[in-house]
């Protein structure tokens, strides 16, 4: 019989999480194997198509399967073998693992060491229609149209206003379909405002205290009825609304994917903040069973840019482990990862992810402990994230350090800048050649104007993954003022031609004039709009209707 | 429904080779590497399978191979999931009715 092969390290699962442990643990030295199920590398990366949040490290403001084919490359320099296809069925005894490739041939392998990066799976959500064709996730309906380029329909709803909801709502306008609203049961939307922002511009509503009552039709989805709710989250008799709509996304969030995990034996505990049963880990990614490492989604739902990072720390203690790197160095590297992830996790969204972080920590009873139990009685004591049901009034947006001052606005073009949430995203910051915006001492505070440096230029404008950067020219004419914002839809407006302006709830407002469509390749694809309208619209007008016709 | 011929982001459909596949009797073209799910819900298709007991339709669901709502009868092999299935040249695909295969014929009931 064939001698079973013997690898170092096996890692299963090739998104951010796995890419990142086999190029760290092969940049040192280990000889590793990455197998992905599907037939391609990425994970959720290659359906992403939109400009990531994060830092420099994190080539943010980069689109999500940029980043992508940079790890691939990254992966391809440092030498990891990677097999695709390759489902792993199980662990058989402590350390033969059973693979499935093709969905036939059956292999066995063994590996000191194994990292589990299996990423997360879409929750489902039970409501009479459910189960009826076009009711589908949301995460399906994203590799339709961004990886098949084939719509799932033509009228969409979404149930769920998390990040991953508004995103792909995004995304489906973007592909050329109408989303005729997004339904939350809670009582704010729970993405990004920034998020929000950009669909609800496009005249998306977002239906707070709401949920989907029925999905109705013959052969598949014909129409949907929603329900507000109340503060219990049982409906409220009477108020119903019923919409044609052909199809149904489902986007109520992620559990980490953890059936692999269980198989191997690690230890498991219910977070809820990191999207409920996980394996434990400690401060090296290691879970309790030794050798098994795990990282990104499955030791928590959180985002693509702490999965790399995890990945890179699990990926770093498999090679010290191993006696690739010695104790000193890996000490100071370690440290510079868990740096890295503390502050993703800063601002009030992070933080209560934050916080289960470091009970997981607490709980796999390490003797060296990063977290003392104290520490995490007083974050918690800290939380406070500011909830909006909707688009807040022009009034608060005034109080924040991104918009400038009237008397600046009357000066001349002029930066606005409608970030007013505390997310881990900077890039603003290096793309303004005059050094006018600031984000400090930490990536998760709010980007601060300096109106005075600021000359109005607009390049920060596509630099920013929440389209929440517009310039405002006050003295663009002796009667008209000139607004410029980001614009990803097709077709583009015709110079010189009229559009209707909206505001921030995507409400027409005025007709306008297109004075410059902005498409230069370090835009990355993001146009830039100027339009001209009366002087008084200058603190509402933010976008305009999208044009639907190719005529 | 529709393909996505031009994208803001995505920029021109790539040109991909055109097959024929064969779905319940009819030829329609699909992409060289496109799913048969995709192919078909370009082609306007939804209702994939009808469940065994109820005769209710089922269609793409998960997109990830996990839920099995896609399954069809692909070249006479029943229970094929068509989200992780990619299409080839002359692919027979039925509707599959119940469990697709009593006596070996697809049952409708
Ligand atoms: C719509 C959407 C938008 C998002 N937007 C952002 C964003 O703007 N910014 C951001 O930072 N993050 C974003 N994220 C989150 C980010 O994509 C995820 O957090 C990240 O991909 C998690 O990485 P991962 O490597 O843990 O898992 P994944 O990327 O899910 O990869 C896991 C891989 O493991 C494979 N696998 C699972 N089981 C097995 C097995 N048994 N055998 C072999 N292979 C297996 C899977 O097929 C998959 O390829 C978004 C996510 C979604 C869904
Ligand atoms: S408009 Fe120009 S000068 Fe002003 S903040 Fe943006 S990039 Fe800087
Ligand atoms: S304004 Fe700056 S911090 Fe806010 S989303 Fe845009 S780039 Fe990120
Ligand atoms: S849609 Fe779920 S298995 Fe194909």
């Amino acid at each position: 019989m064939e001698r079973m092969r013997e690898v170092e390290l096996l890692v299963i699962g090739a998104g951010p999480a796995g890419l990142g442990a086999a190029i760290e643990a092969s940049r040192y030295g280990v000889k590793v194997l990455l197998v992905d199920d599907k037939d391609k590398p990425g994970g959720q990366l290659f359906k992403q198509i939109h400009k990531f949040f994060g830092s420099k490290e994190h080539l943010a403001g980069t689109r999500g399967f940029d980043i992508g084919l940079h790890l691939l490359k990254e992966a391809d320099s440092q030498g990891v073998e990677i097999s695709l296809q390759t489902k792993v069925l199980g662990t058989m005894d402590k350390d033969v693992i059973s693979l499935l490739v093709k969905e036939r041939e059956m292999k066995l392998l063994k590996a000191k060491r194994i990292v589990l990066a299996t990423g997360g799976i879409e929750k489902a959500l039970s409501f009479p229609g459910w189960n009826l064709p076009g009711v589908m996730s949301a995460g399906a309906a994203q590799t339709l149209i961004n990886i098949e380029r084939v719509l799932p329909g033509e009228r969409i709803l979404m149930v769920g206003s998390g990040n991953v909801g508004l995103i792909i709502s995004y995304q489906l306008l973007q592909a050329g379909a109408d989303v005729v609203g997004i339904v939350e049961a809670g009582s704010s939307i729970t993405g990004y405002l920034v998020h929000a922002g950009k669909v609800m511009r496009a005249g998306v509503p977002i239906y707070t205290s709401h949920t989907i009552k029925e999905a109705r039709g013959g052969k598949s989805v014909e129409e949907v009825v929603i329900t507000a709710l109340d503060r219990r989250w049982n409906p409220i008799k009477g108020i119903e609304k019923t919409f044609s709509a052909d199809t149904v996304c489902i986007s109520v969030g992620l559990n980490p994917n953890g059936q692999l995990a269980s198989l191997a034996g690690c230890e498991f505990k219910f977070f809820p903040e990191l999207g409920g049963f996980l394996p434990l880990h400690d401060d090296n990614m290691e879970s309790t069973k030794k050798g098994i490492y795990i990282a990104g989604d499955l030791s928590g739902i959180e985002e693509a840019n702490s999965a790399l990072d995890e990945g890179r720390l699990a990926g770093i203690s498999v090679a010290a482990s191993l006696g690739y790197i010695d104790s000193n160095r890996f000490a100071k590297l370690k440290e510079d990862y868990w740096d890295r992830l503390n502050k993703l996790r800063g601002g009030p969204f992070g933080h209560k992810r934050s916080i289960a972080k470091k009970k997981i920590l607490l709980s796999s009873q390490q003797k060296e402990m990063r977290y003392q139990e104290i520490d995490c009685i007083e974050l918690e004591e800290n939380t406070k994230l500011k909830n909006y049901k909707s688009i807040p009034s022009l009034k608060e947006f005034q109080e924040f350090p991104g918009y400038p001052s009237l008397s600046r606005i009357k000066k001349g073009a002029v930066a606005c800048i409608e970030c007013i949430q505390e997310i881990p995203c900077d890039p603003c910051v290096a793309a303004c050649p005059f050094k006018a915006i600031n984000i400090n001492p930490y990536i998760t505070d709010l980007p601060y104007l300096d109106e005075n440096k600021c000359k109005g230029c607009g390049v920060c404008i596509a630099s920013c993954p929440g389209q929440a950067i517009f310039v405002l020219n006050y003295n663009y004419s002796s009667e008209k003022a000139a607004i410029s914002f980001p614009y990803e839809y097709l077709p583009y407006p015709k110079i010189g031609g009229k559009a209707v302006g909206v505001n921030r709830k995507g409400e027409p407002v005025a007709e306008v004039k297109i004075v410059k469509v902005d498409k230069r390749a370090n835009f990355d694809k993001t146009a830039v709009i100027t339009i001209a309208c009366d002087k008084k619209y200058i603190n509402q007008i933010r976008s305009i209707e999208r044009i639907k016709d190719d005529a | 429904m529709k393909r996505i011929k031009e994208h803001p982001i995505l920029g021109k459909e790539e040109k991909r080779k055109k097959i024929k596949i064969v779905v319940n009797g009819k030829n329609i073209y699909a992409y060289k590497g496109e799913t048969i799910a995709a192919a078909l819900i370009a082609n306007g298709y939804r209702d994939f399978r009808y469940t065994h007991r109820f005769n209710l339709p089922r269609g793409f669901f998960c997109g990830i191979g996990q839920c099995t709502d896609c399954s069809m009868i692909v070249n006479g092999v029943p229970n094929i999931r068509t989200c992780v299935t990619r299409v080839e040249e002359g692919m027979i695909i039925e509707t599959q009715y119940g469990y697709g295969d009593k006596d070996g014929k697809n049952e409708r009931s």
